[in-house]
């Protein structure tokens, strides 16, 4: 049963609502934004409420629909490419994301539960979030850090930055460059078109490592004492490595080859058609 | 029904070495060098094969 | 004299000739019809090579998409392109094609076919390989998820999206078609080469994962 609540006052100009508004929720509970325009930033507090407050104008209208476990904001633009609406939300941390919207930027911390994002025109920032976490953009950049879960981040001509990151890893873009600094993981899986991706992190022995571009290069730094079993691919890329290599398995002319590190172990994957393949010490 | 076959379909069935040099060349852009590198041919084979796959080509232009 | 013209037409169409050659060609053509007839013609057939990549920004984004989808080096069957382009993009031709291509990355078989040619892997197979089920099929889950939500969204929004979006969204299917382009050359060089096989199907596979999204986004806009 939903309770529906609107436009809060009206100041000045008839056309301007402002909206600020407070709904009960309790632990756990879902939150999901549809906008079309504008920054949504959500922020945590103590309190057991999640408090919405947005400045519409022109007409345009957010409203506000919850239960104690479902709170959903919509911002509707009957003009079309109406004004950013911005929205602020104040939330208990324990709270699950989900957002998303064309021209919709979004700039999180302190959410402790899965986030969702997905918008076109609008960069995604996320500080903090826990669980199922997936960010999208097209056009927008990707940064996130402190988070943990299975995370999977995308971006089309963006770039992604994933800094303290625990969990299993997918992070995919086309135009754009990865850059993963401090991940603690099993499973990493990072592939971009046209951008170069850089490692920073576990290489845990029983973990899987996949890196993959076409066009770019990949740099991956290796921890010492490193146990893996590691298979490099390229059509016409070179490899570079500042420690020694012997190959266990080699085919055609250099483009496809493999070693151990260690005692072997961990499954690390390097693919690059045309780029450069770059192990590093950290 | 077609009478003729057209000319997209045509290219489809261009011999193997001529279709692949004339898709990269005049539909993707790619230069003689680059295609020569590509498919591990001189460059002039590639260039004949440009010019094999044109002239079959020009048969299915709309007249 | 003629014939020797003849085989360097294409060259001098392509401006490759030196000036003293040319100049020599452009007298051959000042007096002979059929070398003439021939440039023209070439010069036609290069005209509708280049229409079929089209990329201006300002054409329906559904038009340079579908292009993307067909185009290849001989794996779809290009009669059914050239329909598709007839009546403006019908959604099932357009999902056909992107099954097609997905159909048949499974490796290096399909990659020397075209329609009514022979391929030493599938000897005596008529017609494109792409009536033949592959094991790669299976094993993409979300793939008809996919293929109905393009055809939702192509049948009923088209023009909702800003130029902005469509010029990224068409610059990155040409960076994905570009790459898909040199792999799909590597692995003509060297069929049996499992990486080669696996990076050509992972770039096809991303190019309809981003119709995808270009296809939500035109849901999401309308």
């Amino acid at each position: 049963m939903f309770v529906s609540l609107l436009a809060a006052a009206v100041f000045g100009a008839p056309t301007v609502q402002q909206i600020d508004t407070v709904l009960p929720v309790q632990e756990g509970a879902r939150l999901s934004v549809h906008a079309l325009s504008g920054k949504v930033t959500v922020r945590t507090w103590d309190r057991s409420e999640i408090r919405v407050v947005a400045d519409p104008v022109h007409g345009d209208e957010v409203t506000v629909r919850g239960t104690r476990s479902a709170v959903r904001i919509e911002a509707v633009t009957p003009f079309s490419m109406g004004d950013p609406i911005d929205i602020a939300i104040t939330v208990p941390a324990s709270v699950d994301v989900d957002i998303d919207g064309a021209f919709v930027s979004a700039d999180l911390e302190g959410v402790r539960g899965g986030v969702r994002v997905n918008t076109v025109n609008g960069g995604v920032r996320l500080l903090g979030g826990n669980g199922a976490i997936v960010l999208h953009s097209v056009q927008g950049d990707v940064v996130c850090e402190g988070v943990s879960g299975r995370i999977q981040v995308g971006s089309v001509n963006g770039i992604l930055r994933l800094t303290r990151a625990r969990g299993e890893i997918a992070a995919e873009a086309v135009n754009g460059s990865m850059t993963l600094t401090g991940i603690e993981s099993d499973a990493v899986e990072a592939t971009t078109v046209n951008g170069e991706i850089t490692y920073q992190g576990t290489i845990r022995e029983r973990g899987r490592y996949v890196f993959g571009t076409h066009h770019g290069d990949l740099t991956i730094a290796i921890p010492a004492g490193t146990n893996a079993d590691v298979l490099v691919s390229t059509y016409s890329g070179e490899f570079e490595s500042e420690f020694p290599v012997t190959l266990t398995e080699a085919r055609g002319r250099g483009e496809r080859f493999g070693f151990t590190l260690g005692s072997g172990g961990a499954r690390i994957e390097l693919k690059s058609f045309g780029g450069t393949i770059r192990l590093t010490r950290p | 029904m077609e009478l003729q076959m057209d000319f997209e379909a045509a290219i489809g069935r261009l011999p193997d070495g001529a279709r692949e040099v004339f898709v990269l060349h005049d539909i993707e852009g790619f230069k003689h060098r680059e295609i020569a590198e590509m498919l591990d041919v001189t460059d002039g084979t590639s260039k004949a094969q440009l010019h094999r796959a044109r002239l079959i080509l020009r048969q299915y232009l709309d007249r | 004299m003629h014939d020797s013209w003849r085989d360097r037409l294409s060259e001098y169409v392509d401006g490759e000739l030196a000036p003293r050659e040319r100049a020599e060609l452009e007298r051959h053509l000042g007096e002979c019809d059929e070398c003439r007839d021939a440039v023209d013609d070439l010069r036609r057939v290069v005209e509708r090579a280049q229409g079929l990549e089209d990329r201006e920004p300002e054409h329906e984004l559904w038009s340079g998409v579908a292009q993307r989808v067909g185009i290849t080096t001989g794996v779809v069957d290009l009669a059914e392109r050239r329909q598709r382009r007839k009546v403006s993009f019908s959604i099932p031709q357009l999902a056909a094609a992107g099954i097609t291509l997905m159909m048949v990355t499974a490796g290096a078989v399909w990659l020397a076919l075209g329609p009514g040619t022979d391929s030493p892997a599938v000897a005596g197979q008529q017609g494109p390989v792409v009536d033949e089920p592959a094991p790669v099929f299976a094993a993409m889950p979300g793939f008809d998820a996919a293929v109905t939500e393009l055809q939702r969204v192509l049948t009923e929004r088209r023009d909702v999206l800003d130029s902005a979006t469509v010029r990224v969204l068409e610059e990155n299917l040409a960076v994905i078609d570009r790459a898909i382009g040199e792999a799909r050359a590597a692995v003509e060089r060297d069929p049996a080469n499992p990486y080669l096989n696996q990076h050509l199907a992972d770039n096809m596979w991303r190019k309809v994962r981003l119709l995808r999204q270009a296809a939500a986004i035109a849901t999401a806009a309308s």
